[in-house]
């Protein structure tokens, strides 16, 4: 049948139709992209990729900020147990001021301290030790009549700290481990521990 | 189930374009296999319009299979000079049976075939079909012209004019 072209070549390829199994192809391939396709479009996508890239460097800094925390119980415990050792001194001295070269590979300087339970002792000599997994002094301390005997320990504080579970109105905390009496406390930006057998 | 993107006839439709280009079924339902996947890459939801979007991967898909191909035969009209302003741009007053219509589609290129099936089949206008093809409205006249004039003399019998 003789139309105008417009009609005849609509109907022309109107004729031409995808067979059900192309047409099945189409849909399984937009349904395989409907399923995986990510619920956020890609601007969105980068917001939030770029939000938590912000987030994870602000946890991070805000971690960094935090204070290290010192658990006494574990500090303690090293202490009472290197007591306990009763390990010989590697340097003689009668004060931190005579003692404090042979200290050299700490990275921080031995320092005398105010508090009576030392001023009650003599220093004899000090070793290094570890406590902590950090490099520490154990200084060992003798009454006059040399029955008595201490150790006193000294170490580095991180730059970032926070001594844990010491009551806010009472510095120094004590803590009990093997027999050990144990007396922790800060001074002079060193820690301070002090054993003694019970 | 997610909001389906095409309906059944407007995969049809982009079916019909695809083979507007190539001239061969086959080849057309492999072009639009191609292009509707790049369109889902794309992500169809951030899509004003996606059946336009789809036309133009297509598009340019075919260019660039026929380009990888060296076998180039799609016809880009760049010649201002040769734009003749028509009255009219559909082809009321030529006649021709379906079967002249499958003869005439054998013999004109996929420039030709698709400015024919968007004009007569989708009802494209010409600034339509200029913004489809990134070609000038008056490349698109020019092309359209000659189209007219070379189907007029392969039927010669067929003008409205001599019918009526």
């Amino acid at each position: 049948m003789t139309t105008n072209l417009e009609e005849s070549t609509d109907k022309y390829f109107k004729s031409f139709n995808l067979t059900t199994s192309q047409m099945s192809e189409l849909k399984a391939l937009e349904e395989s992209y409907t399923m995986t396709k990510p619920f956020f479009n890609n601007k969105i996508r980068w917001v939030w990729s770029l939000s938590a890239i912000v987030a994870g460097l602000f946890i991070v800094f805000v971690t960094l900020q935090e204070k290290e925390e010192i658990s006494p119980d574990v500090i303690a415990n090293e202490i009472a147990y290197n007591h306990n050792k009763t390990l010989s001194v590697e340097f003689k001295g009668n004060s931190i001021n005579e003692i404090k070269p042979h200290f050299s590979k700490l990275d921080f300087n031995l320092v005398p301290s105010d508090r009576n339970r030392i001023s009650n002792f003599h220093i004899v000599g000090g070793r290094y030790i570890s406590i902590n997994k950090r490099l520490a002094a154990q200084l060992q301390l003798k009454k006059q009549d040399n029955k008595d005997i201490a150790t006193w320990y000294q170490l580095p504080l991180p730059v970032n700290h926070r001594l844990l579970a010491v009551d806010p109105f009472k510095k120094d905390l004590e803590v009990y481990s093997n027999g050990v009496k144990v007396i922790i406390w800060e001074e002079k930006g060193v820690l301070h521990g002090l054993a003694r057998k019970q | 189930m997610g909001e389906k993107i095409f309906s059944e006839d407007e995969y049809n439709q982009a079916y019909r374009y695809s083979i507007s280009l190539c001239g061969d079924q086959d080849e057309a339902f492999d072009l639009l296999q191609t292009s509707f996947e790049k369109l889902l890459k794309k992500g169809v939801k951030e899509l004003d319009n996606p059946k336009q979007y789809l036309y133009r991967i297509i598009r340019n898909q075919f260019i660039d299979n026929y380009r990888k191909n060296k076998n180039w035969k799609f016809n880009e009209f760049n010649e201002e000079s040769n734009i003749i302003h028509l009255n009219s741009d559909r082809f009321d007053d030529v006649l021709a049976t379906e079967d002249e219509v499958a003869q005439l589609m054998k013999s004109i290129s996929p420039s030709e075939r698709e400015l024919l099936y968007l004009s007569a089949v989708e009802g494209y206008s010409i600034t339509e079909m200029s913004e489809l093809s990134g070609t000038p409205r008056g490349t698109l006249l020019s092309k359209l012209h000659r189209l007219k004039m070379r189907i007029k003399k392969q039927f010669p019998n067929n003008s409205a004019e001599q019918a009526g």
